[in-house]
């Protein structure tokens, strides 16, 4: 394991947006391959942002940040991004929406329909593949919206509250979705949530964070073997490892009175 | 603006249209197997006013001097002096007083003979109404365009003093109110005044004091390039003239009807009628006028008169305004 | 109920309609006006009978000009709304000017008009294309504008370079904005042809526009005829406004939340 080179590694990163004050403050975090990470805190510490670092969407401060061994734009080609709307684009249909990525890296015709048929097939949506975005259902959407993320086989996906919009049925049916494609296309995860009980259902290791500025709290290691059932949520083990994440929460959103 | 820098203006913008055009310059062949191409630009739509060069048109009278004279429809804000000094024309008609105003502004045209021996300019009133002369105008209402030129001599040189209202042309209002006085042309509006079973009167407000030609016009530069084209252009405007009003006006008239489906037969001869028994075009022999003439002696008094009642704001000499070298001889 | 509705929808504005010409003659009969002050519309529809071939070839000149000076807008319209939507500094320094141009009132540009474009089709042209064009700039400019910032991050984490996030992204997302933009153009072009005729037009061709019915009219008093041009005119103008709501239908209708979504 110590040979394998880290997906992402933060070394003292700091940052802060323009002249700003600090959002993030010294970050240190090596992300293995294969990973599941789930980053959960109080609003505006810095969840989107670390996301929005390693994508290479916004620069850090100080420190250093590298994903896959190099800057994160150039690690671009092996990342793919999925945000809190599914951001589909309305005037296209699932299927072309899927192409996209294909498509912007001038693939061949034929080659981005299959892929993004294969796509569809594998979140369940082949027979709304010519539907328009307001004709699918928010669960729906989503689904289209991973598996344009998949289609180019990224190493890396990074999930900004991909299921916060959605009620707790279909979140449950996701997350167990998604467990399943990772089986089928592995990919490392960096997965930004404000549900403990999703984070503790799809992660191998959960970042708890403060906000003022922005930092890591702790780290808790879900040990439960991949794949993960449904049933396991009825766990005593898994409620307690909920409740041991609830409790690191409860820690950074009501500060101990000194 | 200076003079000159007008004609400067006046210079890019012709440049402007004539490149942009790809606008043949008249080349004059020997043969006469090809004719000469020239625009003439009218001031309005086609009319019975334009008659004499849609005569000349139709008679053949510009073919048989070697020219192929396309006239060019005018219309609201026609600018036909414009259009003549950028060289999108090479010639064109309006109001003497118009042309005489433009060129003390800079503007390179100059008059090449007259059209008409007095402007067409009237006061429409009601049958009833005791006008006879413009002194009845005393301390009435008129309709009229703001800033005619008549209005300034009527009130200062006449010493008639009358209230003004903008002019919409809308001849609706005239014929509803008997007490209705308005601006005209006698050649046109008491037809359909007429029409209406409304018997009217037109007054021509051309008078001795104040005598406004309508002229033809040529670009200083096609002058200055082409006179023998703009000699033969007048001569067969004129000819086209004389026949349309004293020969048989249907060549030109079919010409005309054909551009305006709204031009009647009646009316087109009302409104030649209208030209001969005012002596407008062929002028008034007594008084030593002709179809053509231009004198310097009258343009030298329209001149003064302009400058008096505060239209032209400076002196400008009549060799600047017009020529006179394409006027035919007594016919 | 919904039948209901639309039931009502038809009835209406019979009656207010029926109403109204009911006013309009009884105008008539008590103030014993004349035909050609107040016709009636009766005496209007007859005028639009015995004028029709004239109103016809009319309106055909004047939809000539009124498309004409639309296409213009609409493409130069297109081309400059890029240039402003997708480059700051361009945006900084054209629109302050074009704002002034679209202060100017279009009647005080006549005469520059007609010295530049010349009378006649050209003139009308250019009068309809300065009324139809900002219409399409400013709401352009807009959309383009207003593309959503996850999108724009999603295709930046495609490596999609300027030309892709141009032509896939912002022109498409802009495009009910576009349409908004012909929709207010097609009210405003007929309008703008007739206008441009009535002020440099010169009937060439043997057929003035609608424009120049006004002026052909007005001097030999057919005041029935005159309103049957208003009538012609604004039938013009339905022509276009339905044209441009097809086109909108057709390429918004699948996916745009402006139109009711069938439910499967
Ligand atoms: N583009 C930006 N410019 C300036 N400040 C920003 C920007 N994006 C986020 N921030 C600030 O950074 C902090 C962290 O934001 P974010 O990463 O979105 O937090 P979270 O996702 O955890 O809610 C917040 O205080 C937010 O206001
Ligand atoms: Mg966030």
């Amino acid at each position: 394991m110590e040979s394998v080179p880290p997906i992402v590694k933060f070394t003292s990163l700091q940052k802060r947006y323009g002249v700003g004050p600090v959002v993030l403050a010294t970050i240190d975090l090596t992300v293995a391959p294969n990973d599941f990470i789930s980053f959960i805190g109080p609003s505006g510490c810095g969840k989107s942002t670390i996301l929005k670092l390693v994508s290479g969407l916004s620069p850090g401060s100080t420190g250093e940040l590298t994903v896959m061994g190099v800057k994160p734009r150039e690690a671009r080609d092996r990342q793919a991004f999925i945000f809190q709307d599914a951001t589909l684009l309305p005037w296209l249909t699932a299927q072309l929406n899927v192409e996209i990525p294909l498509r912007l890296r001038g693939r061949p015709v034929a080659e981005r329909q299959t892929t993004a048929r294969k796509m569809l097939e594998l979140v369940g949506l082949a027979k709304v593949a010519d539907y328009y975005p307001r004709q699918l259902s928010g669960g729906m959407k989503m689904r289209v919206s991973i598996a344009r993320a998949l289609t180019l086989a990224p190493h890396l996906l990074l999930l900004d509250e991909p299921f916060g919009a959605l009620d707790e049925m279909t979140r449950n049916r996701l997350n167990e979705e998604l467990l399943a494609v990772r089986a089928v296309s592995p990919f490392t995860a960096l997965f930004v949530t404000h549900s403990v009980s999703e984070a503790v259902f799809l992660s191998n290791r959960i970042v708890v964070m403060a906000a003022n500025p922005g930092r890591f709290h702790a780290e808790v290691a879900i040990d439960f073997p991949y794949p993960r059932r449904p049933d396991l949520r009825g766990q005593p083990d898994f409620q307690a490892k909920v409740n041991e994440v609830t409790r690191l929460l409860h820690e950074v959103e009501i500060p101990p009175s000194s | 603006m200076s003079s000159y820098l007008l004609r400067l203006f006046f210079a890019g913008l012709a440049l402007i249209a004539t490149s942009g055009c790809g606008q043949k310059t008249p080349a004059v062949s020997a043969s006469g197997a090809t004719l000469v191409k020239v625009r003439f630009q009218t001031d309005w739509f086609p009319q019975p006013e334009h008659g004499g060069y849609y005569q000349a048109l139709a008679k053949g009278y510009y073919a048989a001097e070697g020219l192929d004279v396309e006239i060019l429809p005018g219309g609201p804000n026609a600018q036909v002096m414009s259009s003549v000094a950028v060289g999108r024309a090479d010639l064109g008609m309006t109001n003497g007083d118009d042309v005489i105003v433009a060129v003390a502004r800079g503007v390179p045209i100059k008059m090449v003979a007259a059209e008409m021996q007095r402007d067409a300019q009237g006061i429409l009133f009601h049958a009833e109404h005791p006008i006879r002369s413009l002194q009845d105008l005393q301390g009435k209402t008129i309709m009229a365009g703001a800033g005619s030129a008549w209005i300034e001599v009527v009130r200062q040189k006449l010493g008639v003093k009358f209230n003004l209202i903008p002019l919409v042309g809308d001849l609706a209002r005239f014929v509803n109110n008997p007490e209705f006085v308005q601006q005209c042309f006698v050649t046109n509006e008491p037809y359909f005044v007429g029409q209406r079973g409304v018997p009217v009167g037109a007054l021509l407000i051309a008078n001795d004091t104040y005598e406004p030609y309508r002229v033809m016009f040529a670009g200083q530069a096609f002058l200055t390039q082409h006179p023998e084209v703009v000699a033969k252009f007048v001569r067969a405007s004129l000819r086209g003239w004389i026949d349309y009003l004293t020969g048989d006006p249907a060549p030109a008239n079919k010409l005309l009807a054909a551009k305006r489906s709204d031009l009647t037969p009646e009316f087109m001869a009302y409104s030649i009628k209208a030209m001969n028994d005012y002596q407008l075009v062929l002028g008034n022999a007594a008084k030593g006028e002709r179809a053509g003439l231009l004198t310097a002696a009258r343009l030298t008094k329209q001149i003064a008169l302009l400058q008096e009642i505060g239209v032209l704001d400076k002196p400008v000499a009549v060799n600047e305004v017009a020529t006179f070298e394409f006027i035919p001889a007594q016919p | 109920m919904k039948k209901h509705f639309s039931v009502l929808t038809w009835l209406l504005p019979a009656v207010s309609g029926l109403i109204f010409i009911g006013l309009w003659y009884g105008v008539r009969v008590v103030s014993g006006l004349q035909s050609w002050i107040l016709p009636t519309p009766v005496e209007i529809m007859a005028a639009a009978v015995h004028e029709h071939t004239r109103l016809l070839a009319a309106a055909g000149h004047t939809a000539l000009g009124a498309l004409g000076g639309f296409l213009l807008a609409a493409i130069l319209g297109f081309f400059t709304s890029l240039l402003l939507g997708l480059s700051k500094s361009l945006r900084a320094s054209l629109y302050p000017w074009l704002l002034m141009l679209q202060m100017t009132p279009v009647i005080v540009l006549t005469p520059i008009i007609m010295l530049w474009a010349g009378p006649g089709m050209p003139g009308i042209i250019t009068i309809t294309w300065l009324i139809s064009y900002f219409p399409i700039v400013a709401n352009l400019t807009q959309g383009l504008l207003s593309t959503d910032m996850n999108h724009v991050a999603l295709f930046r984490m495609c490596n999609a370079n300027r030309w892709q996030e141009v032509l896939l992204l912002r022109v498409p997302a802009a495009l009910p904005y576009y349409l908004a933009g012909l929709r207010i153009a097609a009210t405003l072009a007929p309008i703008g042809a007739i206008f441009g005729e009535y002020m440099v037009g010169n009937a060439s061709g043997g057929t003035g526009g609608l424009g120049f019915l006004v002026y052909s009219y007005n001097t030999q008093i057919k005041i029935p005829a005159l309103f049957a041009t208003a009538l012609t005119s604004c039938l013009l103008g339905f022509v276009f406004v339905a044209a441009v709501a097809w086109l909108n239908w057709a390429l918004l209708h699948k996916w745009h939340d402006s139109y009711e979504r069938a439910d499967h």
